[in-house]
């Protein structure tokens, strides 16, 4: 093996390593603060709250039991909504709501309060004259389209799950943009609390021989016994961020305060001005993502094993 | 003896309020923004509720925003629900905040008395919604309608709250009020110097030359001359000297005062109070004048002061008249702001003063004939 091809394979295995512990960090913070669930209830609020012309249906969607039922408790919100729960909630809501207008009370002749309801309907019917009875808005023209494309209750609920999975199809991809603005900040914050100096480790793997070489083969083992190290999911954020940290420590790379510190007389990478340039290096490198980090670690390390045997 | 009604009490929350609710608490609509959302951000709303916790003043305030925090008016009115014995009415006041200059509303006031229809149809019986009308909201005819369509679903009564920024006797509600009479649907109107107030930074031109369907002969313009702060302005929207020109038209209008006209910074008229600042002693007038004028106790009785005039007044004081249309309320969950008063502890203290016979006066009997409809 080429010292070049092992000093690639080290510097990745620890931007690899680095990237995993940032993508825990902004899972759990992710977790603990239910951004997921919020960026959810702002994206169906962005479409259901029609208060100005109609009513919230957003609110009522989620004080629905189909969905309010699925909190965990009363102050979390649902990270996820399948489409099926969401249509039928959707359809329920709006029929209640209509039902609910026309429901009127009296007092018969002992002075008990009665119910009068509406003849009942079929649901598609119930949901169609709900409809008309809205006034003219942007959810009562994309309610009545999906009312128009439907001959049936099936249809619509059909017609509205295709339409809601492109929907969330589309919200998932506004979610990582988000996450990914934050992603700096966290791998620059991740790299301080660490004291990874980019420049330092890259010049302990290229002066250290034997360094290099012991961290390309852990790399190797890493990468034949994890497959999958790069998908961290928020409940074992802390859990991959601490054995991913355990791991890193048994690199022996110049990490953290005591064993990197900052000197005013040292070279260039071990200066104030120095050590800030390749925190933000680092942090840069990082918010590549773990996923990126790990492919090319993948390809590398193929290489050096001359390549995977095909099937 | 049938069961109590309790006559004054609200279930909107946090949702139905606009984004700066607050600001008639604090000086500026950004402070107020800020603590509405800090309240709502998850971890740091339910530390500043346990912190609140731990000192005596903060527990009342912990516990009133506990309740204005409430999922569902449902939840809300269950909590006053089991605070009574069981088949206890309550009438539930409902306030549409869409006109006090604090921003937009996230929860339309329709869907808010949509929510309340649904709380009735859980407990039909002991639920006793009144609909809010703002003059603000619609021409005369449609807030007539507006009004109707929802007393012929079944609703109690209606709801006024002016100091949001009109006054009673605003052309706009000329017709609601000649429906109301007709029918002998109940009016509860707020009229007391506490409680929430318009907040925009504009002045309308109304507000200084309002529309009214019985001006009297010879006023000044502008008729009222605006002069900040609002919080004292707008008791100009609240004075019972206004419901005259209300009353000369519609002497039959079944109105209540809530409150009884004062609030927790002057509890009870005394020596410093001038003829004209005494809203008490205006409503026991307007209460010997008119037949149909009542009066609520709600939130004054929380305070001893007034309690301990009050008490006196009914004793030796009122007439029979005026003692036939003395309602009990509590206006839960204000009252969650008042130390140990709880809703057992103020009906129980209320009945200890006056004795059982007036209790049943004021918390049966003088509620009923409020509530009846033509």
């Amino acid at each position: 093996m080429t010292p070049l091809l092992s000093f690639c394979i080290a510097i990745i295995f620890v931007l690899a390593l680095l990237s995993i512990i940032t993508t825990s960090v902004c899972e759990a913070i992710i977790y603990y603060f239910r951004t997921r669930a919020t960026f959810l209830l702002k994206t169906i609020n962005d479409v259901l709250n029609d208060g100005l012309l109609n009513k919230n249906y957003c609110q009522l969607l989620y004080d629905h039991p189909q969905i309010d039922l699925t909190r965990k408790d009363a102050n979390s919100l649902p990270a996820y909504i399948s489409s099926s729960n969401f249509t039928e909630t959707l359809i329920d809501v709006l029929c209640r709501d209509y039902e609910n207008a026309n429901i009127k009370f009296i007092i018969d002749d002992e002075g008990n309060t009665k119910v009068k309801e509406l003849p009942a309907m079929d649901q598609f019917n119930t949901f169609k004259a709900a409809v008309r009875s809205m006034n003219y808005s942007d959810l009562q023209i994309l309610l009545t389209g999906f009312i128009k494309r439907s001959a049936n209750l099936k249809e619509l609920q059909t017609n509205i799950s295709n339409w809601y999975n492109q929907l969330m199809d589309r919200a998932t991809g506004w979610f990582k943009i988000k996450i990914q603005r934050w992603l700096f900040f966290v791998s620059l914050a991740v790299t301080i609390a660490l004291n990874a100096n980019f420049f330092v480790i890259v010049e302990n793997l290229w002066t250290n021989n034997q360094l290099t070489q012991n961290v390309a083969v852990m790399a190797q083992d890493y990468v034949a016994q994890n497959p999958n190290a790069s998908a961290v999911t928020d409940s074992l954020a802390q859990k991959t961020a601490q054995q991913t940290l355990t791991i890193l420590e048994s690199t022996n790379l110049p990490f953290g305060w005591r064993q990197c510190p900052i000197k005013a007389n040292a070279g260039f990478e071990h200066t104030w001005y120095g050590t800030a340039i390749g925190w933000i290096v680092m942090g840069v490198l990082l918010t590549f993502g773990a996923p990126f980090w790990f492919q090319l670690l993948s390809k590398l390390v193929n290489i050096r094993k001359a390549g995977v045997r095909p099937d | 003896m049938p069961s109590y009604i309790n006559c004054h009490a609200h279930t909107f929350n946090a949702r139905h309020v606009p984004e700066y609710f607050l600001s008639f608490r604090v000086s500026n609509k950004p402070e107020a923004s800020f603590l509405g959302r800090l309240f709502r951000t998850p971890v740091v709303g339910g530390l500043v509720l346990k912190m609140l916790n731990m000192s005596a003043n903060g527990k009342k305030y912990a516990n009133f925003l506990r309740i204005g925090e409430m999922k569902t008016q449902d939840v809300i009115f269950e909590d006053i629900k089991s605070k009574y014995p069981a088949g206890t009415r309550i009438v539930v006041l409902p306030l549409n905040f869409q006109f006090m200059g604090a921003g937009k509303l996230n929860i339309p006031y329709t869907q808010q008395l949509a929510e309340l229809k649904e709380v009735k149809m859980k407990y039909p019986d002991e639920c006793l919604p009144f609909v809010f009308i703002d003059p603000r909201m619609g021409t005369a005819e449609q807030n007539m309608d507006f009004v109707k369509s929802y007393i012929d679903q079944g609703f109690s009564g209606i709801k006024m709250y002016p100091s949001l920024g009109y006054y009673p006797f605003d052309s706009r509600l000329e017709l609601m009020y000649e429906y109301a009479q007709e029918k002998g649907i109940p009016i509860l109107t707020h009229c007391s110097r506490g409680g929430i107030y318009y907040v925009g930074n504009d002045v309308p031109d109304e507000f200084q030359n309002p529309q009214s369907f019985n001006p009297p002969a010879n006023l000044p313009t502008p008729r009222f001359t605006f002069k900040k702060p609002m919080e004292d302005f707008k008791n100009n929207f609240i004075d019972p000297e206004s419901y005259y020109e209300v009353l000369l038209k519609f002497p039959k209008l079944k109105m209540c005062f809530a409150h009884f006209g004062v609030d927790d910074d002057k509890p009870y008229p005394d020596s410093s109070t001038t003829p004209d600042d005494n809203w008490y002693e205006k409503i026991v007038n307007l209460m010997d004048e008119y037949e149909n004028v009542y009066t609520d106790i709600s939130y004054s009785l929380t305070q001893d002061k007034f309690m301990a005039g009050f008490v006196n007044d009914y004793k030796m004081k009122f007439s029979d008249k005026v003692k036939n249309k003395i309602l009990y309320g509590t206006d839960y969950f204000m009252i969650e702001q008042e130390d140990h008063c709880t809703e057992d502890w103020l009906f129980n203290n209320v009945k200890t003063l006056l004795g059982q016979e007036a209790m049943d006066k004021l918390a049966y009997t003088n509620v009923e004939d409020f509530l009846m409809q033509a």
